[in-house]
């Protein structure tokens, strides 16, 4: 019995001249019926209850606390700064008598001693402090395609034009481009570790270091690549120089093992991956455990490290490092995520006790249907 | 809207200040945390769509509750939204979480390593994982703030969260390295880092103490002091969850159409509901037309094809039951005096609804007098009991209602407000439609229906 109504027919809308019923003649503005245009889509509304909201602060609380002591139990570290800062220190005559043109090198021997021995895989890091290598400019100053083998940034001609990196400056080239280019690479750490463990009797012993497997994967087989086209490296990287504060070029990093020679040198690798933040660590060596797992790889007593002093660090009021370190699955000893872990499931289960309480004597419960005001 | 305005601000403040405090560790050098890609994407990609789908598709009440409360409204009115103080707290907020965001990585990553034990604090492990954690605790923050979870929400959060994933992926791939070894200086990071307990730890404890404080005071602001939105959006969804088992039942006994439970399990505030009415009231509502707005065309069509044998019906309906005609006569005195105005009557719900028995039968013989006069002397309250006492007879001339007060009653106080409103609109337009002096038929039904009384 309704009339012409039509949904899309515009209130008050004025027929045309020719009165007939109906707004088909006007443009029509209205946007369509559907569900999408209407706002009518299905939908899902959640709201926040105390059914759902206090017992996920519990949950969160309960599951935390056990992670964090779990994590807390795990890991042995020792660390030694050898840098020589006082009279006293092994190091103080050679952190002194640094020279960049100093062709004899200077060695320190620092004892120490381990109260515990360390099981399984023993890590050996260097660690500095005070050395921003997260500094934009320090960052860009590389070249990753000359890295990777490419031969184009290798030959004179094609730098003098600018066909090389440009971010390397000034470390580019001297009389013949810089192999590998750029502050990073210049900074390369060069100082010389050993390890001799004191027996009971007074008779060292060198404890061997693998100075394999310390890289990533991706950067040793993807990211580094040396130059191709003849296996002595020598003749590939001819026509270029070192850069300038090493001692030897990058084909005689390790000339006895073709494989960590030149550009894919592991602790070429290692330092060229820049660290985050001005105290950082990076890992020089593993000690593997022995083969028979009755002894410990690090047995308790007295060690010497004999350090090979080539890397300053006093002229920017920096420090050096030796950490040995045991490695678990989660990597590592790391208190403060334990600790962190704990506080923050014991806050959580306190705040939804708290919640709960306050839920209970103050909060409005409207359980009905209707809207009592 | 405001919603809207305050996430983005937080979420590109979570992002910016990150760099502000790096900024003490890096020698002040304006190094960035992320990678150069991460910092193009952010915005455009990876967290844009979830926050324009909140915008869009926003709804914290459903339409008809919100025309029941017009008290909705006032928090829009007062500006207490989106003003300096709200805008200081997102701020805060986005401080804060790129707070949480920088020092955690910064305090655990700074000893970690990895298994095979290369330390985790180099720049690429720590941009990958600092980046990871922000993206998530953005999303799980735009899932927060979304109230009204459509499909289209639900895309747009996890396809943004997914992309990110993917195309991060992407780009630290050995392909694109091999192809531009210059451009992409990220190659093996994510697939390094992602796979590191330790960084996932980060991030979820990153997450928790972001998150936790904001869910915190939104529940005690709920508990404690409730808005009208809050609550009338309580009382909707328990309302819908008393109604789920009812609509099930009517699902059963409904032969052929859409099933009732399909349509109540949603849960939602789908509202096409008018086919399968709850309530009683809706099915007399839409026959009668009144929650219609009919054009002064329409009616005045209607009015001219159907109002004398229809009304005819009525009145003999009417007269068949009690009254003689002669209080119609005399009682159609006064209104020739209001015909000057001759503005087409209203449909007044009210005074079908809530009059008894009587009063239909011993107006429906008078001419329909002109509200519009009415309305303009006397104050708007007092309109609907003027209406309800003087003038049923305009609103059975011109609505295509048949007698139904006894179905209408449940909604009758409801609808009074309604009918009195839409007079009011009505009866204005109806003068000018009449003052503008259109050929439309409006004017000549009450003349009309006034010479076929006498």
């Amino acid at each position: 019995m309704a009339p012409s109504y039509n949904a899309k027919e515009e209130d008050g809308h004025q027929p045309g001249a020719t009165g007939h019923g109906g707004a088909g003649t006007m443009t029509n503005k209205k946007p369509d019926n559907t569900a999408f245009k209407q706002q009518r889509l299905p939908a899902w509304q959640p709201i926040l209850t105390a059914g759902t909201v206090l017992p996920a602060f519990f949950v969160i609380g309960l599951i935390f606390i056990p992670i964090g002591f779990i994590l807390i139990v795990y890991g042995l570290t020792l660390l030694i700064d050898y840098t020589g800062v006082d009279m006293s220190s092994p190091c103080y005559n050679c952190s002194q008598s640094y020279s960049w043109n100093n062709t004899q090198s200077c060695t320190c021997s620092v004892h120490f001693s381990l109260d515990q021995p360390f099981e399984s895989n023993v890590f050996m890091y260097y660690g500095l402090s005070n050395f921003y290598q997260n500094h934009r400019r320090y960052v860009k100053s590389r070249d990753d395609s000359q890295l990777n083998g490419d031969k184009t940034s290798l030959q004179y001609h094609i730098c003098t034009l600018n066909r090389c990196s440009k971010e390397c400056e000034p470390y580019r080239s001297s009389d013949k481009p810089i192999a590998p280019c750029g502050a990073i690479a210049n900074s390369l750490f060069n100082d010389t570790l050993e390890l001799y463990y004191i027996d009971p009797n007074g008779s060292r012993t060198a404890i061997p270091l693998v100075k394999k497997g310390i890289a990533w994967w991706t950067d040793k087989h993807v990211k580094f690549r040396n130059p191709s086209g003849n296996n002595n490296l020598t003749v590939v990287f001819q026509g270029t120089s070192k850069p300038v504060n090493w001692r030897k070029p990058v084909f005689e990093l390790d000339p006895l093992d073709s494989d960590n020679n030149g550009f894919i040198n592991e602790d070429f690798i290692v330092w060229m991956r820049t660290a985050a933040l001005p105290t950082f660590r990076k890992l020089y060596c593993i000690i593997q455990k022995k083969p028979n797992n009755m002894t410990p790889t690090l047995p308790r007593g007295e060690y010497i490290l004999e350090v090979t002093y080539n890397y300053p660090v006093r002229s920017f009021d920096g420090r050096k490092r030796m950490i040995l370190s045991t490695i678990s699955w989660m990597g590592g000893k790391n208190p403060f995520l334990g600790i962190a872990y704990i506080t923050v499931g014991s806050v959580c289960f306190c705040l939804g006790l708290v919640l709960l309480s306050i839920h209970y004597r103050y909060g409005k419960r409207n359980n009905s249907a209707e809207i009592s005001s | 809207m405001c919603r809207f305005l305050c996430y983005f601000f937080y979420k590109n403040f979570a992002f910016t200040m990150v760099h502000f405090w790096f900024g003490f560790f890096c020698g002040f050098s304006a190094q960035t945390v992320y990678d150069q890609y991460f910092i193009t994407l952010y915005n455009i990609v990876y967290t844009s769509l979830p926050v324009l789908a909140m915008g869009i598709f926003d709804q914290d009440v459903p339409e008809q509750r919100s025309l029941e409360y017009p008290k909705l409204y006032e928090p829009g009115q007062l500006n207490l939204l989106f003003n300096k103080r709200e805008f200081f707290i997102c701020i805060t907020q986005g401080i804060y979480t790129s707070v949480v965001l920088f020092f955690l990585p910064y305090a655990i990553l700074s000893h970690g390593t990895q298994g095979t034990g290369e330390p985790l604090a180099d720049y690429q492990t720590f941009a990958v994982t600092t980046a990871t954690a922000l993206v998530i605790v953005v999303s799980v923050q735009i899932a927060l703030d979304t109230g009204y979870w459509t499909a289209i929400n639900h895309f747009f959060v996890w396809g943004s969260v997914g992309s990110f994933f993917t195309i991060m992926l992407a780009m630290h791939s050995q392909t694109l390295f091999s192809i531009f070894p210059n451009q992409f200086h990220f190659v093996g990071s994510a697939q390094s880092t992602l796979v590191q307990p330790l960084v996932w730890l980060t991030i979820v404890l990153a997450t928790v103490i972001c998150i936790v404080p904001v869910l915190a005071f939104r529940f005690l602001k709920l508990d404690l002091k409730p808005q009208l939105s809050d609550t009338v959006r309580y009382t909707q969804l328990v309302r819908q969850k008393t109604r789920k088992p009812a609509g099930r039942c009517m699902g059963g006994v409904r032969v052929g159409g859409v099933p009732e439970g399909r349509l109540g399990a949603r849960g939602g505030s789908r509202r096409s509901g008018y086919a399968f009415a709850h309530q009683e009231g809706f099915g007399e509502l839409i026959t009668s037309g009144k929650n219609m707005r009919l054009s002064s065309l329409a009616l005045a069509n209607f009015a001219s094809r159907h109002s004398s044998s229809w009304i005819d019906t009525l009145r003999k309906k009417k007269h068949s039951n009690t009254h003689p005609p002669q209080s119609a006569s005399g009682e159609s005195s006064p209104a020739p005096s209001y015909v000057s105005g001759s503005a087409p009557p209203l449909s007044n719900s009210s005074s079908l609804l809530g009059g008894s028995q009587d009063t239909p039968v011993e107006e429906g013989t008078h001419t329909p007098p002109v509200i519009l006069p009415q309305v303009a002397s006397g104050p708007p309250t007092n309109t609907p009991p003027a209406l309800a006492s003087a003038q049923v007879p305009s609103a059975d001339a011109l609505t295509p209602t048949s007698v139904r007060s006894p179905g209408g009653d449940s909604v009758g106080g409801w609808n009074l407000s309604l009918g009195a409103v839409q007079d009011a609109l009505f009866g204005w337009r109806g003068g000018a439609a009449h003052t503008s002096g259109t050929s439309s038929p409006g004017p000549p039904p009450v003349p009309k229906d006034t010479n076929h009384t006498v």
